[in-house]
C-alpha cells in the first residue's frame, strides 16, 4: 500500500514537471489530465471511492474537456504565439517567492509527527446521509450558483454578439 | 497513506503557485488555478480519512463544485479576451488598463 502511494507520488510529481515545462498548451492540458486520473487513484486509496469516481467524471470527462475545445477554438496561432514566450518577465522575483514558500512549507513539515491512522472507506451511502442531512441548505446554495454560472456566461458571449 | 497525500497535496499547491506566478500564457494560468483547487481538495480528504468523518468528503464534493463554477466563466472570458486582445499572453491583458486611460 505505502510502496503504490509512492509509485503514485512519483508519476505524479514527473506529470507535473511536464506541466511546467511543455510549452504547447494542448500537451500541458493532456498532462494535467493524466495527473488528475493518479489523483483519483489516490483518493480510492484514501478511502473516498466515491470522490474518485467524481474526480473522473467531473474533472477528466467535463472540466478538462472544456480546456480542450476552448484551446481548440482559440485556434493554433494563438497557441504558437504563447508557447513562443513561456515564461513571465518578472521571473526572479516570483522564482525567490516560491522558493520562500516551499522552506516555510518544508519547515512546517519537519516539526510534525508522522500521522499514523488507518484508512477506512467512507461510502457513498453516508456522502449522501451528509449531503442531503445536515448540509443541506449548503448543497442547494451550490445548486443556485451552478445556476448563476451558467447565467454568467451567457451574458458574457451576448455582449461578445452586440460587439461585434 | 495519509502522509503521501499531503506530500501529493504539498505537490500539487507548488505546481500550480509556479504556473500562476510564472508562465505567460492565459490557459496554463487556469490550469494552475485548478491544480491548486485539487490540492484543497486531498487535504480535505485526507482530513476526513484521518479522523474517520464524512464532512472531510462533503467539503471535497462543494470544492469540486466551485473550481468547476469557477472555471467555466474564466474559459469564458479567455475566449472573450482572445477575441478582444488578440494574445492570451498575460503581460498583453496591460492593454486594457491602456485602453481604458485612452477611453478617459
Amino acid at each position: 500500500m505505502i510502496f503504490l502511494g509512492f509509485f503514485l507520488l512519483v508519476v505524479l510529481a514527473a506529470l507535473l514537471l511536464g506541466v511546467l515545462l511543455l510549452r504547447d498548451a494542448m500537451h500541458g492540458v493532456i498532462a494535467v489530465a493524466a495527473a488528475l486520473g493518479i489523483l483519483a487513484i489516490l483518493f480510492y486509496l484514501l478511502g473516498a471511492p466515491f470522490l474518485a469516481a467524481m474526480e473522473i467524471l467531473l474533472y477528466l470527462g467535463a472540466i478538462l474537456v472544456l480546456f480542450l475545445f476552448t484551446l481548440m477554438l482559440i485556434g493554433p496561432e494563438a497557441r504558437a504565439a504563447a508557447a513562443r514566450q513561456s515564461w513571465r518577465s518578472g521571473w526572479p522575483l516570483g522564482a525567490l517567492l516560491l522558493l520562500a514558500f516551499a522552506l516555510a512549507l518544508a519547515a512546517l513539515i519537519w516539526q510534525q509527527q508522522p500521522i499514523t491512522a488507518a484508512v477506512h472507506a467512507l461510502g457513498p451511502v453516508l456522502l449522501g446521509r451528509a449531503l442531503f442531512g445536515p448540509n443541506l441548505w449548503w448543497s442547494e446554495a451550490v445548486a443556485v450558483l451552478l445556476f448563476v454560472v451558467i447565467g454568467a456566461v451567457l451574458v458574457l458571449h451576448a455582449g461578445e454578439k452586440e460587439h461585434d | 497513506m495519509i502522509e503521501i497525500a499531503l506530500a501529493a497535496a504539498a505537490l500539487l499547491f507548488f505546481v500550480g503557485l509556479t504556473l500562476i506566478l510564472l508562465r505567460r500564457s492565459l490557459v496554463f494560468w487556469l490550469l494552475g488555478a485548478e491544480l491548486l483547487f485539487n490540492a484543497a481538495l486531498l487535504v480535505a480528504l485526507a482530513g476526513g480519512a484521518r479522523w474517520h468523518a464524512i464532512s472531510g468528503q462533503v467539503l471535497a464534493l462543494f470544492i469540486m463544485a466551485l473550481s468547476g463554477a469557477a472555471l467555466a466563466p474564466s474559459l469564458a472570458l479567455l475566449l472573450r479576451v482572445r477575441r478582444e486582445l488578440g494574445t492570451l499572453n498575460v503581460d498583453g491583458l496591460r492593454l486594457l488598463r491602456e485602453r481604458e486611460e485612452q477611453d478617459d
